[in-house]
C-alpha cells in the first residue's frame, strides 16, 4: 500500500517532469529550425538577387511623376538583372524615357561645353527614344526643359 | 515428502494423503509461500521496470536536448563566418561564367556603357571578386560616374530631398576621385589595378565625358577644367556653386 502511494506520487512528478522536458524539446527544435533558415539565408550567393527588378508598371509610375533620376537607375539594375525589352516588351517606353533622359543629359552638356561633334551621337539616341515614347512623347519635351533650366 | 499422520509419501500436488484421507498441510503451506513469493517478485519486477522506463525517458529525453543544444550552438558559430561563406560560393558561381563576365565588361568598356557596367557589376556582384581584380578600377570608374550623374540628377529636379549644396559637395567628390584615378599616387595600386591598358584608356575616357558635362553644365573654361583636376575638394565645391549659379541666372 505505501508502495502503491510512493510509486503514484513518482509517477506523478516525473510526469510533470517528463512534460517540461517535452516543451524544452519543442522549443529548441524551433529554434533550430529559425536558425538553419538564417544559416542559409546568410550563405545564399546574393547574385542577380540583390535588388530585383521593379515591374513595368512601377517604372510608368515614375516616368508620370517625373522621377527621371530614379527610372535612369531602375532601367540599368532592371537590365542587368534580365528584364530587357526583348523578353518584356512593356519596358519600352519606361526604358525609351530612361535613355532619353540620360542622352538629354549627355547632349546638352556637349553642347553648352561647345562639343558639337561629340553631341551629334547623343541626339541620334534622343531621336530614336523619343520616337520608342509613343503616346509619352511630353515626357521628351518635359525632359527638354528639364535639362534647359541650367543655362 | 512424507504424510505427517500415516508416514506414506505424497508429493506436493497431493492437497490430500491418498492413504489416510488427511490433509497435506505440508503442501499447502508451500503453496501459500510459494503464491506469496511470485506476488512479491511481481511486484519488484514491475518496481523495476517502472523506474528503467522513467530512467530511459529521462535520458532520451536529455540526450535529445544536448543534441539539440550543440546544433544551435553549431550553426550560431557558422553564421558568425557566413560573410566567408557566402563570398567563396559567390566567388565560385563567379568563375563559372568567367569568360561570359570578361567578355560582356570588355563590350561595355568598348561602347562607353559607364552605367551599363556598373550595373552590370552590381547585379552580379563582381566589384570584389578576385577573379576581376583586372577591371576593379574599370567598375570604380563607374561607380563614381554613377554617383556623378545622380547627383547632378538632384540638382536639376528642384523637388528632391537632397540639397544643392550637398550634390555639389557630392558632385566635387567624384571629380577629386576621377583625378585620383587618372594619376594614381600609390605604385602599390597602380601595380595591381592598372595593368590592363583597356581598363586605363577606359577610365580616361569616362573622366573626359565627366569633364565635359561639367564645362558644359557649371560653365568652366577650358584652363579650369585643366586646373579644377589640381584644386582641393572645398574649392571644387566653390566653383561648382559659383557656375550653376551663373549658370541659372
Amino acid at each position: 500500500m505505501a508502495n502503491n502511494k510512493t510509486g503514484k506520487r513518482q509517477d506523478k512528478k516525473s510526469g510533470v517532469r517528463d512534460t517540461i522536458l517535452n516543451v524544452v524539446i519543442v522549443i529548441l527544435t524551433f529554434i533550430l529550425f529559425i536558425t538553419a533558415a538564417i544559416f542559409v539565408g546568410k550563405t545564399k550567393p546574393r547574385v542577380g538577387t540583390l535588388y530585383g527588378p521593379e515591374p513595368a508598371e512601377r517604372l510608368i509610375i515614375m516616368l508620370q511623376r517625373g522621377r527621371y533620376n530614379e527610372l535612369m537607375q531602375e532601367r540599368y539594375s532592371n537590365e542587368m538583372l534580365g528584364s530587357t525589352v526583348e523578353k518584356y516588351p512593356a519596358y519600352t517606353v519606361p526604358y525609351a524615357a530612361a535613355d532619353y533622359y540620360e542622352a538629354a543629359i549627355d547632349y546638352n552638356g556637349y553642347i553648352k561645353a561647345g562639343d558639337t561633334a561629340g553631341a551629334a551621337g547623343f541626339k541620334k539616341i534622343m531621336d530614336r527614344s523619343r520616337a520608342a515614347l509613343g503616346e509619352y512623347e511630353y515626357v521628351a519635351d518635359d525632359i527638354d526643359a528639364l535639362v534647359a533650366q541650367s543655362k | 515428502m512424507k504424510c505427517e499422520h500415516c508416514g506414506n509419501n505424497l508429493s506436493l500436488e497431493d492437497k490430500v494423503c491418498p492413504y489416510c484421507g488427511k490433509e497435506n498441510t505440508l503442501a499447502q503451506k508451500h503453496n501459500k509461500d510459494m503464491a506469496k513469493f511470485e506476488k512479491d517478485y511481481a511486484v519488484v519486477k514491475n518496481e523495476v521496470l517502472t523506474n528503467s522506463r522513467r530512467l530511459n525517458g529521462l535520458t532520451v529525453r536529455i540526450t535529445v536536448i544536448a543534441v539539440l543544444v550543440a546544433l544551435i550552438a553549431a550553426l550560431i558559430l557558422c553564421i558568425g563566418g557566413s560573410f566567408d561563406i557566402r563570398s567563396a560560393r559567390e566567388e565560385r558561381m563567379i568563375r563559372a561564367h568567367l569568360n561570359e563576365h570578361k567578355a560582356n565588361i570588355e563590350s561595355f568598356m568598348d561602347s562607353k556603357n559607364y552605367l551599363g557596367l556598373y550595373y552590370y557589376f552590381q547585379a552580379n556582384r563582381l566589384a570584389y571578386s578576385e577573379s576581376l581584380e583586372d577591371y576593379y578600377m574599370a567598375y570604380s570608374a563607374s561607380s563614381c560616374y554613377n554617383q556623378m550623374l545622380e547627383y547632378f540628377g538632384y540638382l536639376l529636379h528642384e523637388d528632391s530631398y537632397v540639397s544643392d549644396e550637398e550634390a555639389m559637395e557630392r558632385i566635387a567628390g567624384t571629380m577629386e576621385r576621377f583625378a585620383e584615378m587618372k594619376d594614381p599616387k600609390s605604385d602599390f595600386e597602380k601595380k595591381k589595378y592598372y595593368k590592363n591598358a583597356d581598363v586605363v584608356a577606359y577610365i580616361n575616357n569616362i573622366t573626359e565625358h565627366s569633364e565635359t558635362l561639367i564645362k558644359g553644365y557649371f560653365g568652366l573654361s577650358d584652363e579650369e577644367i585643366k586646373e579644377f583636376e589640381t584644386l582641393s575638394k572645398a574649392r571644387k565645391q566653390v566653383m561648382l556653386e559659383e557656375g550653376w549659379k551663373n549658370g541659372k541666372q
